[in-house]
C-alpha cells in the first residue's frame, strides 16, 4: 500500500515523526464535523442503550411494558411523560431507549457475522485462486441473485421471529458485497512485493494473510461494515413494521411504528418518535461512514 | 520509433468489418454464456426457497379462529400433495417450473399462482415505472445540475438531500407525507389510499404518494452518482477541448460531458428497474397497494408455499435477464469495455 499521504499542516517539520495510517486517519476524521458531531451521538446512544436497565432501576426511566390504560394516548409533553404513551399508556420514551437495545445490538452483531462469513469467503478466494476461488466466487454470485428482502423474510418465518434469527437471516444475506470486496482487496494486495517477500522468507499461507493481506486491506472493510451497520437496522425495522419480525410487547423501533401505524391519523407522534429515532440513528452511522471512508480509503483523498 | 509486438498496427491493419464481425460473434457467445449460467442460479434460488418455505413451523391450513380435524388436515396435505416426501415434492415442483407452470396458490383456492400474479403485477409495473421515469429525470438533472454548478446553493441542496435520502428508511417517508398531505391532496377523491381505479385523472393522483415514496432514496443516490460522474467527466480532456473550441454549454454539457457521465447510471438503472417493477413489500404495505410486494408478504403469513416461491423465481429471473441486458448494453455505449 502506498505512504498515506500526511496531512501536511499537522507535521512538525522541525522534529519530523512518524505518522501512522491510524493516527493520520484519526486527524483527517476529527476533521470532518458532521462525523464527529454524529460519533458523539451514537456513542451518547450506546450509552442510554446500555444504562437503560440502571436508569429504570432508579426510577428515571419508566418500564417500556408497564401499562396504565388511564392514561393511554397522553400527547408529547405531558407530566411524567415526556414523549407521551401509547395505546395502552406505556410510556414513549422508555419504549425508544429500549428500543435503541435492539436497533443497535442488530448493526453491530449483523456486522459481526458479515465479517466473519464475507471476510472469510473473500479472503480464502482471493488468496488461494484457481478452483477454490472459482467456486467460491460462483457461489457468492449465486446468493447475489437473491431478492434480497424477500429473502430474509422466508428465513426468519422459516427459524422464527426472534432476536437471534433476524441476525442470522441479514446476516446470512448481506456478506456478499463485503466476500467481493476483501476478494478485490487482496488480488490486488497479493501482487505487491512485499507479500512476495513475505513468501519468499518462508511465510506460512496463514501467517501471510493475518500479517499482511488483513491489515492492509482493513481500512475499505471498516468503511463497508459501518454503511452497514444502518441498512442491517433498516432491514430489521422493516421486517417488524410489515409484521413479520419482532412481535408487540417487545419495545422496538420497528415495532412501535407497526402498532402507531394503525392510528396513525388520530396519532401521529406515535409513529413519528420512532421514525425519528431510526432516521437519525441510521444518517449518524452514514454521516460516520461518509468520514471514514474519507480518512481511510487512500483512493478518496485528494 | 519501434514497434513493440506490432500492438499499435495491428488494429489499424484489420479490416473494419472483420473486427466488427468477430465482436459479433464473442457477444453472441457471451450472452449464450451467461443465460445457461441462469439455470444453476435459477436451480439454487428455488431449491433453498423451497426447503426453506417447507421448514417453516406452521401449516397452509391453519387459520385463526377455525378448528381443523387431523383427517382435515390430512385431507389438505393430500389433495395438495404435501403428503408425499420433500424430496418428491421438490422434483415435482422444477418439473411443473419447467412448463411455466407454478401451481395453485393454497390462500385463493383454485386460483393458479400465474393468474394471481398477473392479477396484481400491473398495480406494481405501474407504479415502478412512474416510479423509474420520474427517478431517472429528477436524480440524473439533480446530479448534473449540482456537478455544473459546483459549490452553489443548487449543489449543496442536491448533496443534501442525497444524504438525507440515503438513510431515511423507505417506509418513514411513505408515513410522513401521509401524515402531511393525505388530508389535503385526497380531500376531493374517495378514496384515502392507493388503490387505482382505472379513471385516468384520479390514478394519477393516487400515485404521488407511493411513487413519491419508491422514488425518494434512488433519487437521492442517483443523483450522488451522476454528480460525481459529471464531475470527472468535466474535468476530461476532450471536454477541455470542447470549450477550447468555443462551443456553448448546451453542446459541451449535453454532447460531451453527459455521453460519458451517464455510463454509471446505466450500471443502476438495470437492477433499478427490476427492483421497482418487482415491487417493494414495503411501500406497498404502507399504501395498501394490491400488488405483487404486498401480495408475498401475506403468502409468507399464510404459509402458501406455490405463491411464496413462484414471486421468488419471478423475482430472480427478472434480476438476472435485467442484468444480462444492463452488462451487454454497456458494450454499446462505453467501447472501452470488454466482455469476459
Amino acid at each position: 500500500m502506498a505512504a498515506p499521504a500526511l496531512v501536511l499542516e499537522q507535521v512538525d517539520w522541525e522534529n519530523p515523526e512518524q505518522i501512522g495510517l491510524w493516527s493520520d486517519a484519526w486527524v483527517r476524521f476529527r476533521r470532518n464535523r458532521l462525523a464527529v458531531g454524529s460519533l458523539a451521538f451514537v456513542v451518547l446512544l450506546v450509552t442510554l442503550a446500555i444504562t437503560a436497565p440502571i436508569l429504570e432501576h432508579f426510577g428515571l426511566l419508566q418500564d417500556p411494558t408497564a401499562q396504565d390504560v388511564i392514561n393511554s394516548y397522553a400527547g408529547p409533553g405531558t407530566s411524567h411523560h415526556i414523549f407521551g404513551t401509547d395505546d395502552l399508556g406505556r410510556d414513549v420514551l422508555a419504549k425508544v431507549i429500549f428500543g435503541s437495545q435492539v436497533s443497535l445490538t442488530i448493526g453491530i452483531v449483523v456486522q459481526a457475522i458479515v465479517l466473519v462469513i464475507g471476510g472469510t469467503i473473500g479472503l480464502v478466494a482471493g488468496y488461494f485462486g484457481g478452483w477454490i476461488d472459482n467456486l467460491l466466487m460462483r457461489f457468492t454470485d449465486i446468493m447475489y441473485a437473491f431478492p434480497d428482502l424477500l429473502f430474509v423474510l422466508i428465513i426468519v418465518a422459516a427459524l422464527g421471529p426472534t432476536l437471534v434469527n433476524i441476525f442470522v437471516a441479514i446476516g446470512l444475506v448481506s456478506w456478499v458485497g463485503l466476500a467481493r470486496l476483501v476478494r478485490g482487496q487482496v488480488l490486488s494486495i497479493k501482487e505487491k512485493e512485499f507479500v512476495e517477500a513475505a513468501r519468499a522468507a518462508g511465510s506460512s499461507p496463514f501467517k501471510i494473510i493475518a500479517k499482511h493481506l488483513l491489515p492492509n486491506s482493513l481500512g475499505p472493510v471498516i468503511v463497508t461494515l459501518t454503511f452497514g451497520i444502518p441498512a442491517a437496522i433498516f432491514t430489521e425495522a422493516v421486517l417488524d413494521f410489515l409484521g413479520v419480525g419482532l412481535r408487540p410487547p417487545q419495545p422496538s423501533w420497528g415495532v412501535m411504528v407497526f402498532e402507531g401505524y394503525a392510528a396513525v391519523d388520530s396519532y401521529p407522534s406515535l409513529v413519528i418518535i420512532p421514525c425519528l429515532a431510526l432516521s437519525m440513528t441510521m444518517l449518524a452511522f452514514n454521516f460516520i461512514g461518509d468520514g471514514l471512508r474519507d480518512a481511510l480509503d487512500p483512493r478518496m483523498r485528494r | 520509433m519501434a514497434l513493440v509486438r506490432g500492438a499499435p498496427l495491428r488494429g489499424a491493419l484489420i479490416p473494419f468489418r472483420r473486427r466488427t464481425s468477430g465482436r459479433g460473434w464473442t457477444l453472441g457467445f457471451y450472452i449464450a454464456r451467461r443465460l445457461v449460467w441462469m439455470i444453476p442460479v435459477l436451480l439454487f434460488v428455488i431449491a433453498i426457497t423451497f426447503f426453506l418455505a417447507h421448514i417453516a413451523p406452521g401449516s397452509p391450513w391453519d387459520k385463526e379462529g377455525r378448528q381443523l380435524s387431523a383427517a382435515t388436515y390430512n385431507d389438505l396435505n393430500v389433495r395438495y400433495g404435501l403428503d408425499k416426501p420433500i424430496w418428491t415434492q421438490f422434483v415435482f415442483y422444477l418439473g411443473s417450473v419447467l412448463h411455466f407452470d407454478f401451481g395453485t396458490s393454497y390462500q385463493h383456492p383454485g386460483q393458479s399462482v400465474n393468474s394471481l400474479i398477473a392479477a396484481s403485477w400491473p398495480y406494481t409495473f405501474k407504479l415502478g415505472a412512474a416510479s423509474f421515469i420520474v427517478i431517472l429525470l429528477v436524480g440524473v438533472s439533480l446530479g448534473v445540475i449540482a456537478a455544473l454548478r459546483q459549490n452553489s446553493i443548487v449543489d449543496y441542496a442536491a448533496v443534501g438531500l442525497a444524504t438525507i435520502g440515503a438513510s431515511v428508511p423507505n417506509f418513514v417517508v411513505g408515513i410522513v407525507l401521509i401524515i402531511l398531505l393525505s388530508n389535503y391532496l385526497y380531500k376531493f377523491t374517495n378514496a384515502t389510499f392507493f388503490l387505482p381505479t382505472g379513471g385516468y385523472p384520479q390514478d394519477l393522483l393516487h400515485m404521488i404518494m407511493p411513487v413519491a415514496t419508491l422514488s425518494f432514496l434512488p433519487i437521492a443516490f442517483l443523483a450522488r452518482i451522476t454528480r460525481s460522474s459529471t464531475l470527472d467527466a468535466l474535468r476530461q480532456d476532450f471536454v477541455r477541448t470542447a470549450w477550447a473550441k468555443g462551443l456553448r454549454e448546451r453542446v459541451v454539457v449535453v454532447r460531451h460531458v453527459l455521453k460519458n457521465s451517464l455510463i454509471p447510471v446505466v450500471t443502476i438503472a438495470g437492477p433499478l428497474f427490476a427492483a421497482l417493477i418487482t415491487g417493494s413489500v414495503i411501500v406497498e404495505t404502507v399504501f395498501q397497494v394490491p400488488g405483487i410486494g404486498r401480495s408475498y408478504v401475506q403468502a409468507i403469513d399464510a404459509r402458501d408455499y406455490p405463491m411464496i416461491l413462484g414471486t421468488t423465481v419471478l423475482y430472480a429471473a427478472l434480476v438476472a435477464v435485467l442484468n444480462l441486458i444492463v452488462d451487454v448494453a454497456y458494450v454499446f455505449i462505453d467501447p472501452r469495455v470488454r466482455l469476459e
